[in-house]
C-alpha cells in the first residue's frame, strides 16, 4: 500500500504531462491526515470541482448535480430527483390544471402536422382539421419544431389563448386560429362490435374511470350480441395501479389474487386480490398486447393469463414492473424512487431488465425485421411457472404472449416502407396529408365508402411529387396496406378517430387472428385449447396463416 | 425566458398544490429552492434506505462522486482510487510481437515488421502468412482476433506457424513478446531539397525522432522543411514544447494557461536556441489537428518562425489537473485553457447546452470522429470535421512578433488556407453508397493489394493502377461486397480509388514510407507547400510570399 502511494505520484510526474488529456500534478492543498471517508471525499471532490474546475458552477448546481449523479449510478431509470419547480408542472398535469387544444400532432418534414382531432376539443370547435400545419405558435414560425417542442408550445395553462396559423391543403393563405386551451379528457375507451358476436374494447391508458367505462362497455357489447371478446390493450402505456387491479377485477373471482409487491420497506409487500366474482363469467377473451403494453396493462394481461382466464396475443410486453414512491422532501423537491417490484399470481416479475437509458437488455433482436418493425421478442428466461390450470407461462421480462403474432410488414412492404423512409416519411403521415387534400377536393364520403382506383392514382401521383423514387410494379404489390392507410385516414379526416381506428383494425394481423381463435371457442376454457391446438399442431402456424391473410 | 403569465399561474398553482398535499413549504415566488448538504443527505440515505435492491449508503457517496464528475461534463474528469492507478496512471504496458498484419482468408498475412523488433530478430518478414498462432489455426480469423492473440504481456511467448511463399515446409518461430516502439516521426525527400517529416503523434520520444529525422533531411541536401501535423491529435505536452523549442529562439514563449485558480497556470517556454536559423519550414494542419498540434503551430506562427498552410485547426486546448485526495484517492480535473503566446485561446469553445456554455466539445468531437468515419473513412479520405457555430462569432485579430495579424476563435487559423482536394459530388456519393453498404474502401483495397503480392501479381510498377488492375479490382469488390458496389459506383470516383489502391499495393510492395510517398505526391496541400519552397528560399520570404498569398484566398477562403 505505502509502496503503492509513494510510487504513483513519481510516475504521474515523470510522465504524464498530456496536452490531450494534459495533466499537471497537484499537490493536495491541504494533505489531511483524517480518516478516510466517502462522505470527506465527497466533500473534497465538490470543494475541488467549486474552486479549481475550469467552468464556474454554483454550489447548488453542484448538489444536484451529486444527487442526479448518484441516482443515475444506480442504473434504474425510474428513479429521479424532482426539484421543486419540475414538481410544481408535475401538479399543473395532475391535478387538470393545464390545458391543451385536443388534437394529435407530428412532425412531416419541416412542419408539425395535425395528425388526428379529438372530438368535443377546442380544436374541433375552432375548426382545426386533420392535415392542417402548423405555420406558426404566437407570431413566430414553428418550422423544424419537433414534436416536443410542439407540445410544450401549444400546452399551457386552461383557460389561456394560444394564436396558430396553419397551412391546409387546398387553401393557398394561411389560416389564423385562436384556441383557448381547454382541460382535454381523452375518452379511455373505445368498444365496437368487430362481426357478429365479437366484441372489441380497446383501453386506451388505465385513467381514473377505466373499470367502470370498461364495464359499461362490455354490457352494451353483449347486449348487441357479443359472446366473445378481443381487449385491446396495445400501446397502453398503464396509468393507475388502482385501476389496473380493478380491471382485472372484473373477470376474476373473489380472492383471486392479481398482483402482489414485494419490497424491502415493510408496509409496501402486499397481495392485490379481487373483491368481487367474474361480472362476466364465461366470456372468451383475448387480450392484445405489444411492446408499448406496460405497467398496468402488464397486470392485467399477467393476471389473466395466470388464472387461465384471457388467450394473451401479440408480442412480448414493456416489462415496466416496478413500483416507484413518490418521496416529498424539504422545499418542495421530491425523489421519485423505485422501491418496490410487481410480481404475477405464478409469482413472475414483470420487470424487464433495462439500461439506464431505458433499451432493454436481454433482447437478441429476433430478426432485424421484427426489431425494425418494433416487434421484440424477449428471451423466455429460466425457471418456467405455472399457471393455475397448469399451463407453462414465462418469466423473464414482460408478459410473454400465449400466442405470439407480431404486427409486422411483408417484404415487399418493407421495401415500400423504405423508399418512404429515403424521403423522411412514413406512410401515416403521407395518408393523413392525402386524406385531408382529398376531402378537401371531392364530394363527402360515405360512411361505407371504399378505397378507389381513383384515390390509390391520385396517391401515387403525391408520392411522385414528394420525390419518392418508386417502382409501379411494388405500389400494386402493396395495395392492401395502402388501401388499408388511405381507408383509415379517410375516415379519420371525414369522420373522427373511432372510425379511424375501425378501418385500420379491420386488417391487423393481430385483431384477425384473434377473431379466428373467437370463432372456434364458446368458453375460455376452449378458447385456450384452440390456441394451444393452434400453437403446438403446426409450430408457429397460427401467425403465418393470419399474416396470410392480411396480404 | 419565462414570461409573466406563465410565472403568475405557476404561483397559483404552487398555492393548490400546498391545498392538495398538505405539508409543502411555500416558497417566495421567484426564488429558487437551494440544494445543498443537506438535501443531499436526505436523498442518500432515503436510497440506502428504500431502494428496490439493497445499498450499502456509504458507496453512495462514492457512486455521487462519479455521478458529479459525469454530470459537470468534463469528458477528462475522473476520481481515480487506490485500486484503479495502476491502469489509470500509466500507459499501457502491453508487448507486441512487431508487426503489422492483415487478417485474411487463409491467415494472417504479414504486412511490414517493424525495424528492431522482436519479429525482425527473429528474421520474420513481409507477405510471410501466418497459419497458426499458439497451435489455432488463423485461417478466415477477424483483425481484432489476430491483435488480440499476437499481443500480450511483455516477456510472454507467443508461438506462430508461418508458411513463405518461396519454403516448402512451413516455418515455426517462437516470438518473446517486447515493447514495440513504433516511430511517430516519418521522413522523405522530395524534389532534392525539400524536406517531409509527417509526425503522427505526440508520444515520449518524438522530439527526438524529429530532430534525427531533420538532421538527415538537411544532410541528404534539404534547404527547406515541411512539417505535417495533419490528422495529428496531440499528445505528450512536454514533447510539444520540446518540438517547438527545435525552431524557437532561447525563452521564446510556447504556450501558456489560464485558469481560474493561479496556482494551476502554467507557462512554457523555449528552453534552448533555434537549431535551424534560417531554413524555411512550412506547417501543414487540417481540421484534425488538435491539441499538440496547435501548440506547436501556434508557437511557431505567432513567432514568425513558420507560415502554416492548410485548413483551420479543430481547437482542442484544455488541460487537467490532478489532485491528491485522502486515502489515496486521486481527482483528475480540467482547470484550464491554453494560449498562444499572442494571447489567442487554442480552446474553440463549442455551443452546446449540455456543457454548461465553457463546451470542453467532447461531444461534439466525437459526433465529428463517427461523422467522419461514416462519410469518410469509407472512402479512405475523412472529411472535414462539421463547422460549428462558434465559426460565425467575429473573429478577433491578434499580432505576431513581426505584426502580421493571426485571428483568435479558437484552433490555429492558417496563413495559407488549401483545402484537402476531396469531396466533389460525385465522391460524396459514393461515399454514401460505401456507407449505406457498410463497406470499408481502405480495408478492401488492403486486402486486394495484399493477395496479389502474396500470389506473386503485384504489378511491376505498383504505383501504376493499370487498367487490368482496376478492372481486377473492381471484381474484386463486387465478390467481397455481394454485388452491394460495382464499378459503376467506383466509377464515380475513379480518381481517388486510383489512389487508395496505388497506396495499398505501395504499402505491401515496399512498405510505409512507400506508400506515404504515393498518398503525398497526390496530396493539394503538400503540392502547394512545395510550389511555396521552390519560390521561397528564406523565412522571410516565405512570410512575405505567404502574407501576399493570404489577400487573396487566406482570409476570404476560411470565412465562407
Amino acid at each position: 500500500m505505502s509502496r503503492a502511494r509513494s510510487w504513483v505520484p513519481a510516475v504521474v510526474v515523470s510522465v504524464l504531462a498530456i496536452a490531450l488529456g494534459g495533466w499537471l500534478l497537484q499537490q493536495g492543498a491541504a494533505a489531511q491526515e483524517a480518516r478516510s471517508h466517502n462522505a470527506q471525499l465527497l466533500d473534497e471532490v465538490q470543494r475541488l470541482v467549486a474552486e479549481r474546475y475550469v467552468d464556474p458552477i454554483e454550489s447548488s448546481e453542484l448538489y444536484r448535480m451529486a444527487i442526479d449523479g448518484m441516482l443515475y449510478e444506480l442504473g434504474d431509470p425510474y428513479s429521479v430527483f424532482i426539484d421543486a419547480e419540475k414538481a410544481e408542472d408535475l401538479e399543473i398535469t395532475t391535478t387538470g390544471n393545464y390545458g391543451g387544444l385536443g388534437i394529435r400532432i407530428q412532425q412531416v418534414g419541416d412542419w408539425i402536422t395535425v395528425m388526428g382531432i379529438l372530438p368535443g376539443t377546442p380544436a374541433e370547435r375552432e375548426g382545426l382539421m386533420t392535415g392542417d400545419w402548423i405555420f406558426e405558435v404566437e407570431g413566430s414560425s414553428a418550422r423544424g419544431w419537433t414534436d416536443e417542442k410542439a407540445v410544450e408550445n401549444l400546452r399551457g395553462p386552461k383557460g389561456e389563448p394560444v394564436e396558430l396559423a396553419v397551412m391546409r391543403p387546398g387553401v393557398p393563405e394561411p389560416i389564423h386560429l385562436t384556441i383557448i386551451r381547454d382541460e382535454i379528457h381523452v375518452e379511455p375507451v373505445i368498444a365496437y362490435m368487430l362481426e357478429t358476436g365479437i366484441g372489441f374494447v380497446r383501453l386506451e391508458t388505465f385513467s381514473k374511470n377505466a373499470r367502470a367505462e370498461i364495464g359499461m362497455a362490455i354490457d352494451e357489447l353483449t347486449e348487441l350480441g357479443a359472446r366473445g371478446l378481443v381487449l385491446d390493450l396495445r400501446d397502453n402505456p398503464g396509468g393507475l395501479l388502482d385501476e389496473g387491479v380493478a380491471v382485472t377485477d372484473l373477470f376474476l373471482e373473489q380472492s383471486d389474487g392479481i398482483v402482489e409487491t414485494r419490497s424491502r420497506v415493510e408496509d409496501q409487500n402486499y397481495t392485490f386480490r379481487a373483491s368481487t366474482e367474474d361480472l362476466f363469467p364465461g366470456l372468451p377473451i383475448v387480450v392484445l398486447v405489444n411492446n408499448y403494453s406496460a405497467s398496468a396493462s402488464e397486470i392485467v394481461a399477467g393476471a389473466l393469463q395466470d388464472h387461465d382466464r384471457a388467450l394473451i396475443l401479440g408480442t412480448t410486453t414493456f416489462g415496466k414492473g416496478s413500483v416507484q414512491t413518490l418521496y416529498q422532501l424539504p422545499e418542495g423537491h421530491h425523489l421519485k424512487l423505485t422501491t418496490a417490484g410487481w410480481y404475477t399470481p405464478s409469482g413472475r416479475s414483470i420487470s424487464r431488465p433495462r439500461d439506464i437509458d431505458g433499451r432493454p437488455t436481454d433482447v437478441e433482436a429476433a430478426q432485424g425485421d421484427a426489431e425494425a418493425a418494433g416487434d421484440t421478442v424477449a428471451n423466455p428466461v429460466e425457471g418456467e411457472y405455472w399457471t393455475e390450470g397448469g399451463r407453462p407461462v414465462f418469466g423473464g421480462g414482460g408478459i410473454t404472449p400465449d400466442v405470439v403474432v407480431p404486427d409486422s410488414l411483408t417484404e415487399r412492404e418493407r421495401e415500400f416502407a423504405k423508399a418512404l423512409g429515403r424521403g423522411s416519411f412514413s406512410l401515416n403521415q403521407l395518408s393523413v396529408r392525402f386524406a385531408a387534400t382529398w376531402n378537401a377536393d371531392h364530394a363527402k364520403l360515405r360512411p361505407d365508402f371504399e378505397v378507389t382506383p381513383e384515390m390509390r392514382d391520385e396517391f401515387y401521383r403525391m408520392l411522385v411529387e414528394e420525390d419518392v423514387e418508386l417502382d409501379p410494379a411494388l405500389y400494386r404489390d402493396v395495395q392492401p396496406l395502402v388501401d388499408r392507410f388511405l381507408g383509415a385516414q379517410l375516415a379519420n379526416s371525414a369522420f373522427g378517430e373511432t372510425e379511424r381506428l375501425r378501418r385500420s383494425q379491420a386488417g391487423n394481423p393481430q385483431v384477425r387472428q384473434a377473431v379466428l381463435l373467437l370463432r372456434e371457442a364458446t368458453t375460455p376454457e376452449e378458447l385456450l385449447n384452440v390456441a394451444g391446438r393452434a400453437d403446438t399442431g403446426a409450430g408457429e402456424s397460427a401467425p403465418r396463416a393470419a399474416a396470410a391473410q392480411s396480404n | 425566458m419565462r414570461s409573466r403569465g406563465k410565472r403568475v399561474t405557476t404561483t397559483a398553482a404552487l398555492a393548490a398544490v400546498v391545498l392538495v398535499s398538505g405539508g409543502w413549504v411555500l416558497q417566495a415566488s421567484g426564488v429558487s429552492p437551494t440544494i445543498g448538504r443537506g438535501l443531499f443527505e436526505v436523498v442518500r440515505s432515503n436510497v440506502a434506505r428504500n431502494f428496490v435492491e439493497p445499498v450499502d449508503g456509504d458507496e453512495l457517496y462514492e457512486m455521487a462522486i462519479h455521478g458529479l464528475l459525469r454530470e459537470i461534463g468534463d469528458p477528462y474528469a475522473a476520481f481515480i482510487q487506490p485500486d484503479e492507478q495502476r491502469s489509470a496512471l500509466l500507459t499501457n504496458n502491453y508487448g507486441g510481437v512487431g508487426m503489422r498484419v492483415l487478417a485474411d482468408r487463409d491467415g494472417i498475412i504479414v504486412l511490414d515488421v517493424l525495424p528492431n523488433s522482436p519479429s525482425s530478430r527473429l528474421d520474420l518478414r513481409a507477405m510471410d502468412l501466418i497459419t497458426a498462432v499458439d497451435g489455432r489455426p488463423t485461417a478466415g480469423w477477424e483483425q481484432e482476433e489476430a491483435i488480440d492473440a499476437l499481443r500480450g504481456p511483455t516477456g510472454e511467448v507467443v508461438n506462430v506457424t508461418v508458411r513463405r511463399s518461396e519454403v516448402a515446409n512451413p516455418l515455426e518461430f517462437s516470438i518473446v513478446r517486447g515493447e514495440v516502439h513504433i516511430a511517430a516521426v516519418e521522413s522523405l525527400l522530395l524534389d532534392g531539397d525539400v524536406g517531409y517529416s509527417r509526425l503522427a503523434t505526440f508520444s515520449q520520444a518524438s522530439r527526438h525522432e524529429l530532430e534525427a529525422a531533420v538532421s538527415d533531411l538537411l544532410a541528404s541536401g534539404a534547404t527547406s522543411l515541411i512539417l505535417d501535423f495533419r490528422w495529428n491529435q496531440g499528445g505528450i505536452l512536454r514533447e510539444a514544447v520540446e518540438i517547438s523549442d527545435l525552431f524557437l529562439d532561447q525563452g521564446a514563449a510556447v504556450v501558456d494557461t489560464r485558469a481560474r485558480d493561479p496556482r494551476d497556470s502554467q507557462s512554457f517556454s523555449a528552453p534552448g536556441v533555434d537549431r535551424y536559423p534560417g531554413l524555411p519550414v512550412i506547417v501543414l494542419v487540417n481540421g484534425w489537428s488538435a491539441s499538440a498540434s496547435e501548440i506547436v503551430a501556434g508557437a511557431l506562427q505567432d513567432h514568425d518562425r513558420a507560415v502554416v498552410l492548410g485548413t483551420r485547426t479543430f481547437g482542442k486546448g484544455v488541460m487537467q489537473s490532478v489532485f491528491q485526495l485522502q486515502g489515496g484517492n486521486y481527482l483528475r480535473l480540467t482547470t484550464g485553457t491554453w494560449f498562444t503566446p499572442s494571447g489567442r485561446s487554442i480552446h474553440r469553445k463549442r455551443d452546446d447546452e449540455q456543457s454548461h456554455g465553457f463546451g470542453l466539445g467532447s461531444n461534439e468531437f466525437d459526433a465529428a470522429v463517427a461523422e467522419a468515419v461514416q462519410s469518410g473513412e469509407a472512402m479512405g479520405i475523412p472529411m472535414e470535421p462539421v463547422p460549428f457555430e462558434s465559426d460565425s462569432v467575429e473573429r478577433q485579430v491578434f499580432h505576431t512578433d513581426a505584426g502580421r495579424a493571426v485571428y483568435g476563435g479558437g484552433g490555429i487559423v492558417p496563413d495559407v488556407i488549401v483545402h484537402a482536394d476531396t469531396s466533389t459530388l460525385s465522391e460524396r456519393e459514393l461515399s454514401e453508397r460505401l456507407r449505406e453498404a457498410e463497406v470499408r474502401l481502405p480495408d478492401l483495397a488492403l486486402r486486394f493489394s495484399a493477395r496479389l503480392a502474396l500470389a506473386g501479381e503485384l504489378p511491376a510498377d505498383p504505383t501504376a493502377v493499370t487498367p487490368d488492375v482496376r478492372s481486377e479490382f473492381d471484381r474484386f469488390v463486387v465478390v467481397e461486397t455481394d454485388g452491394a458496389i460495382d464499378s459503376d459506383d467506383l466509377n464515380l470516383a475513379r480518381d481517388p480509388v486510383d489512389g487508395l489502391l496505388a497506396r495499398e499495393m505501395a504499402r505491401v510492395s515496399a512498405g510505409e514510407i512507400a506508400s506515404l510517398r504515393v498518398a503525398i505526391d497526390r496530396s493539394s496541400e503538400v503540392r502547394e507547400a512545395r510550389r511555396l519552397l521552390a519560390e521561397a528560399r528564406t523565412p522571410e520570404a516565405l512570410l512575405a510570399l505567404a502574407a501576399d498569398m493570404s489577400q487573396f484566398t487566406g482570409v476570404e477562403g476560411e470565412g465562407r
